[in-house]
């Protein structure tokens, strides 16, 4: 009998160690099926891609540590990037991601931030919730730190959202965010250059504007 | 008499059932609880570096050279990408980490995380990785609730839920009921 017991014991701990492994197998699936666009053309045509199933590609600059649920890729300005969070199916990301070439199949989400919905966010905060829009980190690249965000932090992030409330011409500010449900790593070209500021400029150039 | 004895397998079966379980959670618990303090995920080293050659132009570096400079304070580092997070940043990429470096000042550090043992893999479960690990996570949460209520009444007599078992159990919903009146309700 307990020989029994103990290879049970046996062959879940090894389910168990091989648990993560299966995870990052589940990330590298293929999205052949749709054409992988850049985080650029997503960003700065969000309204058409909410709710569709599209394929973005990009560098991942940061794989949230603590939790794994969220992941950012960079578009060609490295102060623009593209959140990432996980379906159900690939559950969390793993840091090893960060530094690679992605392309990812997902469903563009959106959430509308409007004074009620600060408001409502103001007392889920006052009674110790966390809430995803407070981790949309849209600045880039963020340290660790901001992952657990205190209570002044969480503060000062609904203040911005007032302040770009008040300054946007429909009364609402939005945040963007794409669902994944593949990660496929790709590899990438040792020749080819990496975003730099020139390539910066140029895209600014051509488009008028920054995103 | 057939109750009680029903009361205690119940409690008894449950208890090995979800030993396991019990323990994922108790540890991932005390992680998250302290997840302002710390990273229960991955142990992240940071390494202070100074680069001797700057201010280093932008422009100058490509793949080749981003390789030489990591190679200079990372030997050893597998090179995965690089970027320029800012127009005085110069960030590299390495297997398991990164390199930053300020490319006025020369002034850097080299981050780099490994898997936190047992800590990572009971926190990837915590955050309910599948729905069928959510649908089973809920199944334990309701044998929790059994194995507590079962709990009250596996011993008769004085040390029973009559007498000292009574005690402690009003002693233990006592605290988090103070805890409530202080800091939800603010009665004080």
């Amino acid at each position: 009998m307990m020989k029994k017991v103990w290879g049970l014991s046996i062959i879940a701990l090894v389910l168990f160690s091989c648990g993560t492994k299966q995870q990052k197998e589940n990330q590298e699936t293929t999205t052949d099926e749709l054409t992988a666009i850049s985080v650029d053309k997503v960003l700065s045509n969000t309204k058409d891609y909410v709710e569709k199933e599209l394929v973005v590609e990009g560098l991942v600059n940061h794989v949230c540590s603590h939790s794994g649920k969220r992941m950012f890729i960079l578009g060609t300005n490295p102060d623009e990037t593209l959140r990432i969070t996980p379906n159900e199916k690939i559950g969390v990301f793993e840091k090893g991601l960060e530094g690679n070439t992605v392309r990812i199949k997902g469903v563009l989400k959106e959430l509308i931030i409007d004074e009620d919905y600060v408001a409502q966010l103001e007392k889920e905060v006052a009674e110790g919730m966390d809430n995803e829009a407070l981790h949309d980190h849209s600045g880039g690249d963020h340290d660790e730190e901001e992952e657990s965000a205190d209570d002044s932090s969480k503060i000062k992030q609904i203040e911005q959202m007032k302040a770009d409330i008040a300054q946007s011409e429909n009364g609402f500010d939005a945040q963007y965010w794409l669902e994944a449900s593949e990660v496929e790593v790709v590899e990438t070209d040792p020749t080819e250059k990496v975003a730099s500021e020139e390539d910066v400029e140029e895209h600014e150039h051509e488009d008028g504007h920054a995103h | 008499m057939k109750i009680r004895k029903l009361n205690r397998a119940l409690h008894r079966d449950l208890g090995y059932i979800f030993f396991a379980m019990t323990v994922i959670y108790g540890l991932s618990g005390i992680a998250l609880n302290h997840i302002n303090d710390w990273n229960p995920n991955y142990v992240i080293q940071t390494k202070a570096i100074n680069i001797q050659h700057t201010p280093i132009d932008h422009d100058q570096i490509n793949r080749e050279k981003a390789i030489a400079l990591m190679n200079q304070y990372a030997s050893g580092e597998k090179y995965k990408n690089h970027y320029f997070p800012s127009d005085t940043q110069l960030k590299i990429f390495i297997k398991d980490g990164s390199v930053t470096i300020n490319t006025q000042t020369g002034s850097g550090v080299i981050e780099t995380s490994k898997r936190r043992a047992i800590f990572h893999q009971v926190n990837y479960l915590h955050y309910n990785p599948q729905k069928w690990w959510t649908i089973f996570s809920d199944i334990y949460a309701v044998s929790l609730i059994i194995l507590a209520m079962t709990g009250l009444f596996i011993l008769k007599g004085k040390n029973g839920i009559t007498g000292r078992g009574a005690w402690l159990t009003i002693l233990g919903a006592f605290i988090p009921v103070l805890f409530l009146l202080l800091y939800y309700w603010k009665i004080f």
